[in-house]
């Protein structure tokens, strides 16, 4: 199991190596290249001299060849700012101070702020976000996709399958526009929009802001999930050792948990475990839409206001949660099933 | 008093076409001890009436008739009920070892469930009752075998596994349903001769299914013989064997490799099975069969008759001294009618 992790780890390492360097030169060379945008003269503002470009470009290492600057990024992503890179960008200010302004990911351009800083403030409303609908989704499909399973073409699989294509055919923004208008602005059962800190004293305000948006957008993933349990159990449930199982004497429903649903369950974690890692990334339409200040909402102001290293960073940070929420999966996997630890 | 009477069993399957009769009126008795063999080819019948008497089937089969198990009568029994016996009166074995257990589960995992989901014991108990089990079916350290998985198992191994599942709760019956059919050859007679060995210590009824006349020549006491639902003929087996008396029966015998001289095709029952969806009137075996007369085709079918002289039933409509001298044929080895 520790070399299978091992070798898991080194794996997504390779990939998210190979991610940085995509993201350099899509960022970096092409975008310079294809579309005439510089780097530098965004960075320094209104009408820039010649001068104050070039100085924008020694500041930044702009001035140095491609692989040059990738090697540094890349160091700056692993090892953090250098020194040297600190007294070039802020000066006689402290490191904490410094912090702000350079991080693992560069700095904005749009504002006088570390990419990091922007992430890590807006990581923790996608990331409740996520959790939240996670919860509400897997609640909802899972026991929904068994029972349909159980009873086949009964009056809850055939109200199940209504369900899921109403909830795969309605898109977020609308169904979301229908859910604030109805419960939160006529009957006002719910916030119109914001959000609330995490506070472990009292959650029910973080929680009270984020019901309405997490079900809108669980409701989607749950469509699918249904569908996928239903079916992942129907065919576990036609396996030799369910019957086996019956055989001994065991109860329905310990055949249906024990037996049946251990074996159904691993394309659906290996799905929720990819669902999930590219929700963390920003689930952009449900984030403007409920006015949510997260990832996705930070990415689209990002790239309206052409702030390349904020795009940049922000892409990189959801290329290596969906790095790290694919080594989760696996490990998941060959926990539930020994076969996969062999390879 | 016999432990297994089964008595005009019925089972028939809904289907979008219409039922399916897959058994049709199937009368026998084991007793403790003993070992019956249900022989017959594919759709037959044979596991469809297995799975009766496990109260297995799916929900759109009806099965009618009487099963009495002991004290207990099987058919109409609730639900609740029927799973206690299961695993603790009557335990089954199927055909393919390979995919009959839990994969995601350990052996021991597999095993203490079995034992706990009858008899109320710790989980250490259920422990030393595994590993006892798995050293009755002659699998080596057992104790460590406990912590491997289905798929670290050979096929015989994991067939060996099922045994001792089967067996660890002491049932009264135990069905198996062509234990060795997915096993290969060297194997098929390891896990034949365990069952033979068992036999003798375990004191059950059981009821073995096989389509391998080799099979049933080697560990059973009385054969059945099915065809398209039905019993054709129940006999002991030396008697089967020596004296075969129906049509169906010959042909399987004539059928056997090892009866045929070497280098000519092996015998064959021309034609196929009857739909069970739509069977021939009378003799279900008329159709196929070389030696059918008018009376066969129409109904009623023959019934089950004893053979005077013997302790074998017959459903056949040929007279005594034909089936005699034909079914002497092909015990000799000579070509059948």
């Amino acid at each position: 199991m520790i070399r299978f992790l091992i070798r898991r780890i080194l794996g997504g390492a390779f990939v998210v190596l190979v991610v940085t360097l995509a993201v350099f030169v899509l960022f970096g060379p092409v975008l310079t290249w294809k579309s005439n945008i510089s780097p530098a003269r965004l960075y320094a503002g209104k009408n820039p001299s010649p001068q104050q470009i070039e100085s924008v470009k020694a500041l930044l290492g702009l001035d140095q060849p491609y692989y040059v600057q990738y090697a540094y990024s890349l160091r700056r992503l692993v090892l953090g700012p250098t020194q040297e890179e600190r007294d070039r960008v802020c000066p006689g200010s402290t490191a904490a101070e410094c912090d702000q302004l350079l991080g693992r990911f560069g700095s904005s351009f749009a504002k006088q702020r570390s990419v990091d800083s922007l992430i890590w403030s807006r990581f923790p409303v996608t990331l409740s976000l996520a959790i939240v609908s996670a919860l509400i989704w897997l609640l909802i499909s899972i026991p929904i996709g068994v029972l349909s399973a159980i009873r086949p073409r009964s009056l809850l699989d055939r109200s199940s399958t209504v369900f899921v294509l109403v909830g795969q055919s309605l898109p977020v923004y609308y169904f979301g526009l229908l859910a604030i208008y109805f419960l939160a602005y006529k009957y006002e059962l719910f916030p119109l929009s914001g959000y609330q800190n995490f506070a472990l004293s009292n959650p029910w305000p973080w929680l009270y802001h984020l019901l309405l948006p997490s079900t809108v957008l669980a409701l989607q993933f749950a469509a699918i999930y249904v569908r996928i349990t239903r079916s992942q159990m129907l065919d576990t449930l036609n396996e030799d050792y369910v019957r086996t199982a019956r055989a001994k004497g065991a109860s329905e429903s310990r055949v249906v948990v024990r037996h049946a649903l251990r074996n159904a369950s691993l394309p659906i974690v290996t799905m929720f475990g990819l669902d999930l890692g590219l929700l963390l990334g920003g689930a952009i339409l449900i984030e403007v839409t409920f006015g949510l200040q997260g990832l996705g909402a930070l990415a689209v102001e990002a790239a309206k206001r052409l702030d390349v290293p904020t795009t940049a960073g922000i892409v990189l940070f959801s290329a290596i949660l969906i790095v790290v929420a694919n080594i989760v999966v696996d490990v998941v996997c060959a926990t539930l099933d020994p076969r996969i630890r062999l390879e | 008093m016999a432990l297994l009477t089964v008595e005009n069993l019925r089972t028939t399957f809904r289907t979008d076409d219409g039922p399916v009769c897959a058994v049709d009126g199937v009368s026998l008795t084991v007793d403790a001890g003993q070992v019956l063999g249900i022989v017959g080819e594919s759709g037959c019948g044979k596991s469809a009436m297995s799975l009766s008497i496990m109260g297995l089937l799916p929900d759109s089969a009806t099965v009618e008739g009487s099963i009495q198990l002991g004290e207990h009568q099987l058919v109409g029994m609730p639900k609740s009920e029927l799973r206690t016996l299961r695993g603790s009166e009557v335990a089954m074995i199927f055909q393919d070892p390979m995919t009959s257990l839990n994969p995601v589960m350990t052996i021991g995992w597999q095993l203490e469930e079995a034992v706990r989901l009858h008899q109320k014991v710790s989980r250490r108990e259920a422990r030393a009752l595994a590993v006892a089990g798995l050293a009755a079916v002659g699998i080596p350290s057992p104790e460590d075998r406990l912590k491997t998985y289905p798929h670290e198992l050979s096929g015989g191994m994991r067939q060996r596994v099922m045994i001792a599942m089967a067996l660890l709760n002491r049932p009264r019956l135990l069905i198996a349903d062509e234990p060795t059919t997915a096993l290969d050859v060297t194997t098929q007679a390891q896990i034949l001769e365990l069952m033979r060995d068992l036999r003798s210590e375990v004191d059950a009824a059981i009821v073995l299914i096989t389509h391998d006349l080799g099979v049933v020549a080697e560990v059973c006491d009385e054969v059945a013989v099915m065809y398209a639902g039905r019993i054709v003929e129940r006999a002991p087996v030396d008697e089967l064997f020596a004296r075969p008396q129906h049509p169906y029966t010959w042909g399987l015998l004539a059928s056997l490799p090892g009866r045929n001289r070497a280098g000519e095709r092996l015998h064959q029952i021309a034609g196929s099975p009857p739909s069970l969806m739509n069977p021939p009137a009378g003799c279900r075996f008329a159709p196929r069969c070389a030696m059918a007369m008018d009376v066969c085709r129409a109904d009623p079918a023959p019934v089950l008759a004893a053979v005077a002289g013997s302790d074998t039933v017959v459903a056949c409509h040929l007279d005594a001294p034909t089936r005699a001298r034909e079914g002497a044929r092909v015990a000799s080895g000579e070509e059948s009618a």
